[in-house]
């Protein structure tokens, strides 16, 4: 008896959670009752079956199609080279010794936890100087060498049975060999969280757009869609689930990875 | 063996040097703008800047608004993770794929579910709609942080505790709490630091850089003053910034040490 109802009541939880998902969904294959001026519906229930939304975003306005790329570029981009800088820190944290490790690895922690508000203005002034503002690069570039990953990747090392190092050394001397062939097979379930963890975030950004870019041609769609200029609410929603499908996707492939992976985040 | 060891600390270069280039170099000068009275004339003014910042009603004004969100919306979304990471604990089979619903949230696009979220809550100017947005694109991190904890905590333990004749409420106070708190130290420190960054939810939610007052937050001052170039201001204000959540993560880590067993 109690048991169902604790399930019941998870259930009723999880609906709410999936609320807004859904609605969203459904609306965007609705005739919706819209007040424009504020991007919000009047009605919780959609009055027929449209797609006028999909219609006018995908051929109206086409070229919201090139911001979409935009944002596949970017996070896509963003998430591998940031793999591939934090892979091999995070080993050489879990591996070499040397004076200040710890400090060095608490560093890390401190400029992960701080705020996008911190952040900005020291990468800002650092790609205005090398004059990338205004390019692609310049959203590619300091997110490559954010700290979250190589805190995960490095927690997530310590786990691991480290034995093996000895016996790979009588068949190698390249540490790249040895990271490549025996530590990133086992590190496999954490680079996938870490993969969609860092996808996801990137693929959310906005304002590392809205300040180092001018040009609307540069932008990813995430921008767009919530200020929604030009667009209308119709199209807003269309956009929306559009803009999801492959978070969704991300999500229901490696679910089991990314919850695994992301229980190393700890201290 | 040596040299393997020397090598591994190579690997640590191309984070080390962007790292240094993107961020530690750049906050050195933004250190030096907070400083000095303009980049034209470059005196140096000591702490002027700072002082000019913190007497600006809009800082403070974002100042109170971000502390109001730590002590607000972060205990609930701690409890509310902690509540369901417990039930969500007892389910068994098919129930488990409950936690999806709780999890998913954290990934799904901020500008994706705004629309839905204006309409439900329909275009309301206070604090509520975007501290529940808050809370619904942080628990799912949570959740794994705390059920992790939870699942290692079953069995032998328990036994033993019983066989000593610990039961029901003093159970969990002597054996569960302890086991816990580290977790639950560092969900709170994760909600808090996180709580500065729910800018963008609140940005978007509002559609604009001037919201309601009581939603003007340390973000909102930094972003406006983005727009201004306005190097000093914002210079001194991202310093105290990093400070006010540099003191935060100390405590936060010191505090979690002090409770692990």
């Amino acid at each position: 008896m109690k048991k169902v109802v604790v399930k019941m009541m998870l259930s009723l939880c999880a609906l709410l959670f999936l609320l807004p998902i859904m609605l969203t969904v459904v609306h965007s294959f609705g005739v919706q009752s819209v007040d424009e001026g504020n991007f919000r519906l009047t009605s919780l229930v959609p009055s027929g079956f449209s797609l006028v939304g999909y219609y006018d975003l995908l051929i109206e306005h086409f070229y919201v199609l090139r911001n979409f790329w935009n944002s596949v570029f970017y996070a896509g981009s963003i998430t591998c080279l940031n793999i591939a800088v934090s892979v091999p820190a995070a080993y050489a944290f879990s591996q070499a010794r040397f004076k200040g490790k710890e400090l060095l690895f608490f560093f890390y922690i401190m400029l992960m936890m701080m705020p996008l508000q911190v952040t900005l203005l020291p990468n800002y002034i650092g790609l205005r100087d090398m004059k990338l503002l205004d390019t692609p690069l310049a959203i590619v570039l300091p997110s490559v060498f954010a700290p979250f990953s190589v805190f995960l990747l490095t927690q997530y090392m310590k786990g691991l049975e480290q034995s093996y190092v000895e016996a790979a050394l009588l068949e190698t001397k390249s540490v790249f060999r040895i990271m490549l062939q025996m530590i990133v097979p086992q590190l496999r379930t954490c680079i996938l969280a870490v993969f969609v963890f860092v996808f996801a975030e990137y693929w959310n950004m906005v304002e590392q757009a809205d300040i180092y870019l001018r040009r609307e041609t540069l932008k990813p769609l995430s921008g767009l869609l919530a200020i929604g200029e030009g667009l209308t609410t119709s199209e807003v929603l269309a956009g929306s689930v559009i803009f999801m499908i492959p978070i969704v996707i991300l999500y229901l492939y490696f679910h089991d990875s990314l919850e695994v992976g992301l229980e190393s985040m700890k201290l | 063996m040596k040299r393997y060891l020397l090598k591994c600390r190579l690997l640590l270069i191309p984070s080390l040097a962007g790292l240094a280039l993107f961020y530690v170099l750049p906050y050195v000068r933004v250190i030096y703008y907070s400083l000095i009275e303009n980049q034209f004339s470059r005196r140096f003014v000591g702490l002027q800047n700072y002082v000019k910042v913190f007497q600006n009603e809009y800082f403070r004004l974002a100042l109170k608004n971000s502390l109001l969100l730590i002590a607000t919306a972060v205990p609930v979304l701690v409890v509310t993770a902690f509540l369901l990471s417990l039930l969500l604990l007892k389910m068994k089979g098919y129930w488990k794929l409950l936690r999806i619903a709780f999890i998913f949230p954290m990934l799904v696009p901020t500008a994706s579910v705004v629309v839905v979220w204006r309409t439900l809550f329909d275009g309301s100017e206070s604090v509520w709609p975007v501290y529940l947005l808050f809370i619904y694109k942080n628990i799912g991190l949570l959740i794994i942080l705390l059920s992790a904890a939870f699942s290692t905590l079953e069995g032998e333990v328990y036994e033993a505790a019983r066989l000593d004749g610990a039961y029901g409420f003093a159970l969990h106070r002597k054996i569960t709490l302890p086991l816990i708190s580290p977790t639950l130290l560092f969900t709170i420190l994760i909600g808090v630091v996180y709580s500065f960054k729910v800018f963008r939810e609140s940005y978007l939610y509002f559609g604009t850089s001037y919201p309601p007052d009581h939603s003007y937050t340390l973000q909102y001052y930094m972003n406006n003053h983005f727009f201004k170039l306005n190097y000093q201001n914002l210079a001194s204000a991202a310093v105290m910034t990093s400070l006010i959540v540099a003191v935060i993560v100390v405590v936060g880590v010191r505090l979690q040490k002090k409770f692990t067993v």
